[in-house]
């Protein structure tokens, strides 16, 4: 058996079969893909089976992972032992089986020295419908309404399961390059042999009869110096991509619920604070106006002014909540796909959350983060185009296998093996071959082109991950502030409360002017708005921590104590 | 600020309710502020008034008849010369009895008139009681908690009493809100008035503010 190779941009396999007819058969293959290494045609149908299953059990994993409240990420634990209200650390979720295991060492740190506690607070019911009403959704229902509703978490899906067909090609594919060709032509008869024909060159005017082929040529690949698998590296690699681009659009998705969620109820409080004190001030203008028309000398135009103007004060707060109260509800109905919902009628009250030190979350962050993430798929796709680049200075090694038969009924058979007979034969063929690209100078332009965009990739992802750092920073800081506002605006806030009561005790029994009552409620109001307000700061830069370290911070439904516990 | 002069209303009713009920007579007071912890005495004079409140009320005729039991059971047992007495403090003894009497007198329309206006909306108040811890032999502190039921978004306020046994009867010493101490708070508030413009000019203020009516 001899073998050649020619023909159609690839090397084509001529073998000729030493059969007993002495057919020559032609063999002609074509290989648009990279190949794997396999010894035998067998280890096709074993790649086969076991590459269908691994999709299905990726699918698997993700369902199972997309019912769970934390991220697939490395952390085996979570600074949840700062969660002050439990007091103990929870247990965090097991690492990811494809998670990369150093990330974790930060949260161990962090985590190694509390023990996993349940929560000492049962969650309040996720729904509590009215008799006359609409349906109560605190927070922890509203976030499992937007995951079950927002569109690009579907097409995230889509998106994995996009990439995992592409992952089960680039397994499969490979070791089915195989083509059929069958065709049906007429043509005259010819008759005789090689030595004599009584037909001339063209016998047009013979007879004509059909002539009938079919062909089946194709190869698998042996020995491919690594380009199969660079191929399933990167596939896999789209695969986590799609996987943790998911998780930051959960994650992200959660964000924007709890922001909606804490500034809806900010505007509430607010408007609650507000509605209590409008009316009494309005009477009060109206009492004090009556005494003044009626000349009172007691009676103080300039009360009358700073009662005004505490009124018009108020109105343009109220105004200021109602704009904040529908655009927020309006967001969490957008989020949601709930139209008719209340929420809990309980006063925002602040996290019970302690910082831990802002190195903690750097570091968790640069390992957690979906970003950051996303950054070492890449790297790891550009590693696997590198792979393959440096795999084209050496041959791919195939196994090419092609059969073939044709049938032309008025034309004689020629039975001479050295005879090639155009419309009868019957062909059998396989061979090794070896494609080599001698472009071996062009390569290596093309090994370092792939290198120096790996090694870009891997200075953008440490600018990346520096600039994490600098963002963990500013929330940090963010998050501090906020909390050391919380306490001085409390403090005012109980101040402001505690003058209002005296001045009010004093003015019942005359030891107190107007002038008195207005300034401490103004005092009241504007120390109480700003606590709410520092507590809705609090939360929500809490809730952007969180998205930014990757990990969970706070327990799903520790982020609102029930209503009735308070 | 109607919620906020609930909150005055309420702690200064819950205060006089325990000042007043050491004068009551009735066995179950009398058993109450004899063999009772204060926080019990505290509780039953508070559903004591709780039910006067309760009262339906549907007719003019009826709003009054309320109001004059409310007034009555105040007067029957509030003793508004201890009261008078602690605000005014130093300056008590100083004060003739004329005058020491038309202070009580105004004081007293006054307190009343403020809390008859705001008594009935203390009812959606949840009260809770958080603990009594004793101070000395013969004192007690009551720490309570109230919410109101209607309004879940206004903050919790702190009421805590302080009694004082004498005998086999309790009386409520003081009662701070929030902090805020309602016998400290009219000394200060009094003694500043005493000190700057007179006496007189302190019961010209009092007559001027009864004869004006609330103005919140």
């Amino acid at each position: 058996m001899c073998v050649t190779c020619a023909g159609r941009g690839w090397p084509a396999l001529r073998v000729v079969a030493p059969r007993s007819v002495g057919r020559t058969a032609r063999f002609r293959y074509n290989l648009p893909v990279i190949h794997r290494f396999a010894v035998q045609a067998l280890v096709g149908l074993v790649v086969l089976m076991w590459g269908i299953p691994a999709p299905l059990r990726a699918q698997a994993r993700r369902r199972s992972q997309a019912g769970a409240t934390a991220p697939s990420s490395a952390a085996t634990a979570s600074p949840l032992g700062a969660d002050v209200a439990t007091g103990q650390t929870s247990a965090a979720t097991p690492p990811d089986e494809t998670a990369d295991s150093a990330s974790a060492e930060p949260a161990n740190e962090a985590a190694s020295a509390e023990s996993a506690a349940e929560p000492q607070e049962e969650a309040a019911p996720v729904e509590d419908v009215h008799h006359d009403g609409p349906p109560v959704l605190d927070l922890e229902a509203l976030i499992s309404r937007a995951e079950a509703h927002w569109p690009s978490l579907r097409a995230g899906e889509h998106r994995i399961a996009a990439a995992e067909a592409q992952l089960g090609e680039a397994q499969v594919s490979p070791f089915f390059q195989f083509n059929a060709t069958a065709s049906f032509t007429l043509a005259p008869e010819a008759r005789g042999t090689p030595v004599f024909s009584p037909d001339p060159q063209l016998p047009l005017t013979n007879a004509w009869g059909p002539i009938t082929r079919v062909a089946v040529e194709g190869g698998i690949p042996l020995w491919t110096f690594g380009k199969l698998g660079a191929a399933r590296d990167a596939a896999r690699a789209g695969v986590r991509a799609a996987e943790i681009e998911q998780e930051r659009a959960r994650t992200q998705l959660r964000t924007d619920v709890r922001r909606a969620y804490f500034a809806l109820q900010l505007a509430l409080d607010a408007n609650q604070m507000l509605g209590e004190g409008r009316p009494a001030l309005e009477r009060a203008v109206r009492r004090l106006e009556e005494r003044l028309e009626a000349g009172d000398a007691e009676a103080n135009e300039l009360d009358r002014y700073r009662l005004s103007s505490a009124v018009a004060e108020i109105a343009a707060r109220s105004s200021e909540a109602t704009r904040l109260e529908r655009s927020s509800r309006a967001a969490l109905e957008i989020l949601t796909g709930e139209n008719d919902f209340v929420v809990p009628d309980c006063a925002m009250e602040p996290l019970s959350f302690a910082l831990q030190p802002v190195d903690w979350y750097v570091t968790a962050a640069r390992t957690n983060r979906p970003e950051s993430r996303l950054l070492d798929q890449g790297i790891a796709a550009r590693e696997a185009n590198v792979t393959a680049t440096r795999a084209r200075y050496f041959p791919d090694l195939l196994l090419v296998l092609s059969a073939s038969y044709s049938y032309g009924a008025g034309v004689t058979d020629q039975t001479n093996p050295f005879v090639v007979d155009p419309a009868n034969y019957t062909g059998l063929g396989w061979g090794v071959v070896a494609r080599w690209s001698l472009d071996l100078w062009g390569n290596h332009y093309r090994t370092r082109r792939a290198e120096e965009e790996l090694f870009q990739l891997r200075s953008q992802t440490e600018e990346a991950r520096n600039g994490i750092a600098i963002e963990i920073q500013a929330l940090y800081q963010e998050v501090q502030d906020a909390d050391r506002r919380v306490a001085s605006w409390g403090q005012g806030h109980r101040d402001g409360r505690a003058w209002f009561l005296a001045a009010a005790q004093a003015y019942q029994v005359g030891a107190a002017e107007p002038r008195d009552l207005v300034d401490a409620v103004r005092a009241y109001f504007t120390n109480r708005f700003n606590h709410m307000q520092a507590i809705r700061d609090f939360n929500d830069a809490i809730s952007r921590l969180e998205r930014a370290v990757g990990i969970p911070l706070v327990q799903p439904h520790n982020w609102e104590r029930a209503c009735d516990a308070r | 600020m109607k919620q906020l002069m609930k909150i005055v209303a309420l702690s200064a009713l819950l205060g006089l309710i325990g000042t007043t009920a050491s004068a009551q007579n009735t066995p179950a007071g009398a058993q109450s502020a004899t063999t009772g912890s204060a926080q019990s005495f505290l509780q039953t004079r508070h559903d004591e008034v709780n039910r006067i409140l309760r009262r339906p009320a549907r007719t003019p005729a009826d709003e009054s008849r309320v109001r004059n039991e409310l007034t009555r059971a105040l007067q029957n047992l509030l003793d508004y010369d201890e009261l008078g007495r602690q605000a005014l403090g130093s300056n008590w003894a100083t004060r003739t009895e004329p005058e020491r009497r038309e202070f009580v007198s105004l004081l007293r329309q006054l307190v009343e008139r403020s809390y008859q206006s705001n008594l009935r909306s203390t009812l959606d108040f949840e009260i809770r009681y958080l603990g009594e811890t004793a101070q000395g032999a013969d004192g007690a502190l009551v720490r309570t908690a109230a919410r109101s039921r209607a309004q879940r978004r206004s903050p919790e306020i702190a009421i805590d009493y302080t009694l004082k046994r004498n005998g086999n009867v309790w009386r409520v010493a003081d009662v701070t809100t929030d902090g805020v101490s309602l016998v400290r708070n009219y000394r200060t508030q009094f003694n500043r008035i005493i000190q700057r413009e007179g006496f007189p000019a302190l019961l010209d203020r009092m007559r001027s503010r009864l004869a004006e009516g609330n103005a919140i």
